[in-house]
């Protein structure tokens, strides 16, 4: 998985987002000002930086400007709603940004999507108990015989994959693997799970957590 | 219709009513009085021409008493009169009995004719083929059957009548003409700066609030003018007070919903954490540490913003306040800070009392001594001095590491923070000078901060009142 630092002065949401991309594997580092960063940035060498504006001694905008992060991904953390901003931002280089506060699954969709964008090599093959899935090919094998999935139980385990030791409600996987337009009801996310489980043997890996959803835990 | 088109025409109809008035009154009375001129000096010539007609009859009769019969001769007596006087524009006639003798009157009326004593005269004027003529007959004394008939041209008094008439059409226009520009130069010299008020007034209306009208005269207008500038300068002053006060509202409450982005985004960030992960026990003892912080500074947030609240409303009661048991509340608040960072905070008291609020002031002492010790090391001293110049002054002096001067202007706005890591660090918030200025207004005090970079910070408060 990427190697991500996170420069943001306020240790509660360094801490937080670290906690939460290390569930899905990913290796943090932290920097907590504009100078650490620029030490931080040689010594771990990173895929992508998550990077607050507000920060002592060099904010994360004249961080940008000087071309601190070389041609590293950059999504920028903003407390301000404000276009001009946002904008701002991504005139100078940023590759995405993300308001406060936001959620965890907002937070490993973006690192997703920006990774996708920019890394050469992205994890595309995940092996889970005896089921192998390929993302990129739409396959899942079992003990090396391909099994026949349908689509939609195809994007739930992807989602699931994705957000990985984090429980999903049913509703959130009802939005983000069915849609919001979607007018079915939460049992089909039940019916779908129990399929998924059956098929690929993963009864010992997605678990249902009481009262929120199913976790992935790998 | 505009002020100035009204008051023209209305002096101009007004005028040329007046002006024409008086014209005909001149007019018509000038022509009756050289009518009655005319009439008189015709009456009299009368009677002295009729006196030599009646002469020269009776002298013929004298001669010849059949003289009637022969009206050849009366002809000859009248005509040679006639001749003689008609160089002067006086035609005569004589009538017998209602019949022409002689005549080279242009048009004999009939009522001439008549008489209702032989003593009296017929007078009358008029016009005869466009000319006028004054008439006068009588009979001749003695010879009731004679009529003698006078007629003189006047038509002179016509002739003037008219000349004055065109004489006062002209003047007329003349006047008229002088009148209108002179008005009108006189109408626009006196609206010009109330078309200019109008004009700056709409400028004013539409939002241009530091237009002024530039007139400058000595009369009603020009104090006008004065009011309405003084009044413009007020709407001004409010205006730009309101907008100022709007502008620091908006700014404070961006800078609170902004403060509070970073606790709240920690708490429902963890509580999501806690909620979906199978998370290790370390990392959730992180997270609970994380909350509990978070809450903390949502609570001391809220306090402050509770105190700043109270002290808009406060009405101080000012009491006689001893210093030095103000500094023994504030070592027994600060000690155990203090302690903890191997920090001393000395106290230097040169006067007994001050007039205020001890809680506020004691608040504001606080506030001063934690920020001084927010940018202070371990070991660092902290003095507080209260002392006499003029007037009282309160002192808090750090070894810290201080600001740009230029800092200092803005460091009493709701959340500014030179550093904000720093401060944070330490549980402020950054309304602690916030707090510490609203106090400091309404003990009518002045706020003073001297800083050097690396030296440390003094902050004076200087009262006004003894």
């Amino acid at each position: 998985m990427a190697r991500i630092l996170i420069i943001e002065d306020e240790r509660s949401i360094n801490d937080l987002i670290l906690m939460n991309l290390s569930l899905v594997g990913h290796t943090c580092f932290q920097a907590f000002d504009g100078n650490e960063a620029i030490s931080a940035i040689n010594e771990s060498n990173p895929d992508l930086i998550f990077l607050d504006v507000m920060i002592p001694y060099q904010d994360g905008f004249s961080l940008m400007r000087n071309k601190v992060f070389k041609n590293i991904p950059v999504i920028f953390l903003t407390a301000k709603t404000s276009v001009a901003d946002k904008v701002k931002g991504l005139n100078l280089g940023a590759d995405d940004y993300i308001t406060k506060p936001f959620e965890a699954v907002e937070l490993i969709a973006r690192v997703d999507a920006v990774l996708r964008r920019t890394k050469k090599s992205v994890q595309t093959e995940f092996i889970i108990g005896e089921a192998c899935i390929n993302i990129l090919e739409r396959k899942a094998r079992l003990n090396g015989t391909e099994v026949d999935l349908t689509n939609r139980e195809f994007e739930l385990l992807e989602v699931l994959i994705k957000n990985r030791n984090i429980a999903l409600s049913r509703e959130k996987l009802l939005d983000l693997v069915w849609g919001y337009d979607f007018m079915g009801d939460t049992r089909t996310v039940d019916v779908h799970i129990t399929k998924l489980r059956k098929k690929l043997n993963l009864e010992n890996y997605i678990k249902t957590v009481y009262k929120l959803g199913y976790r992935l835990e790998v | 219709m505009k002020l100035w088109k009204k008051i023209f025409l209305g002096t101009l109809i007004i005028f040329i009513i007046s002006f024409d008035i008086g014209a005909y009154l001149l007019t018509s009375f000038s022509y009756n009085y050289s009518r009655e001129r005319e009439t008189e000096t015709g009456i009299r010539e009368q009677s002295v021409i009729l006196s030599s007609v009646t002469s020269s009859i009776s002298r013929a009769e004298e001669f010849n008493s059949n003289f009637f019969q022969s009206k050849d001769k009366l002809k000859a007596i009248i005509k040679s009169l006639a001749e003689y006087y008609e160089k002067q524009g006086v035609q005569l006639g004589l009538m017998l009995n209602g019949e022409k003798v002689y005549s080279d009157i242009v048009d004999i009326d009939e009522e001439l004719l008549s008489f209702s004593d032989s003593t009296g005269k017929n007078v009358m004027d008029k016009k005869v083929k466009g000319k006028r003529y004054l008439f006068v007959s009588s009979q001749i004394p003695d010879y009731p059957e004679l009529t003698f008939i006078y007629c003189r041209d006047i038509n002179n008094i016509e002739e003037f009548r008219a000349d004055i008439s065109n004489f006062f059409v002209v003047l007329n226009i003349i006047v008229i003409l002088l009148m209108s520009v002179s008005v009108f130069v006189l109408l626009k010299r006196i609206t010009r700066p109330i078309d200019l008020l109008n004009k700056v007034t709409s400028e004013i209306a539409d939002g241009s609030y530091d237009k002024r009208v530039a007139i400058k005269r000595s009369d009603e207008l020009g104090e006008l003018a004065e009011n309405f500038n003084l009044m413009a300068d007020s709407v001004e002053k409010t205006m730009v007070s309101l907008t100022k006060s709007a502008k620091d509202k908006q700014q404070f409450i961006d800078d609170l919903a902004h403060e509070m982005k970073t606790p709240v985004t920690a708490i429902a960030g963890y509580a999501e954490y806690l909620k979906n992960t199978n998370s290790s026990k370390e990392n959730q003892i992180i997270a609970l540490e994380h909350l509990e912080n978070s809450t903390q500074r949502l609570q001391n947030l809220s306090e402050e913003l509770m105190k700043l609240t109270l002290l808009r409303e406060e009405k101080a009661e000012f009491i006689s306040v001893q210093v030095d048991s103000l500094f023994t509340a504030l070592k027994d608040t600060m000690e155990p800070i203090f302690k903890k960072r191997n920090m001393k905070l000395i106290t230097e008291c040169k006067i007994d009392c001050i007039n205020g609020d001890e809680a506020l002031l004691l608040s504001l002492l606080i506030n001063l001594v934690e920020n001084a010790a927010r940018a202070s090391k371990s070991e660092d001293k902290i003095t507080v001095r209260a002392y006499k110049n003029e007037f009282p002054v309160l002192e808090v002096e750090d070894e810290g590491i201080g600001m740009k001067q230029s800092e200092t202007e803005k460091i009493t706005a709701p959340f500014y923070r030179v550093d904000k890591s720093r401060s944070r660090q330490f549980g402020g918030i950054g309304l602690g000078l916030s707090i510490v200025s609203k106090i400091a207004d309404l003990h009518n005090a002045k706020l003073e901060i001297r800083s050097k970079e690396n030296i440390g910070t003094t902050v004076k408060i200087i009262f006004t009142t003894p």
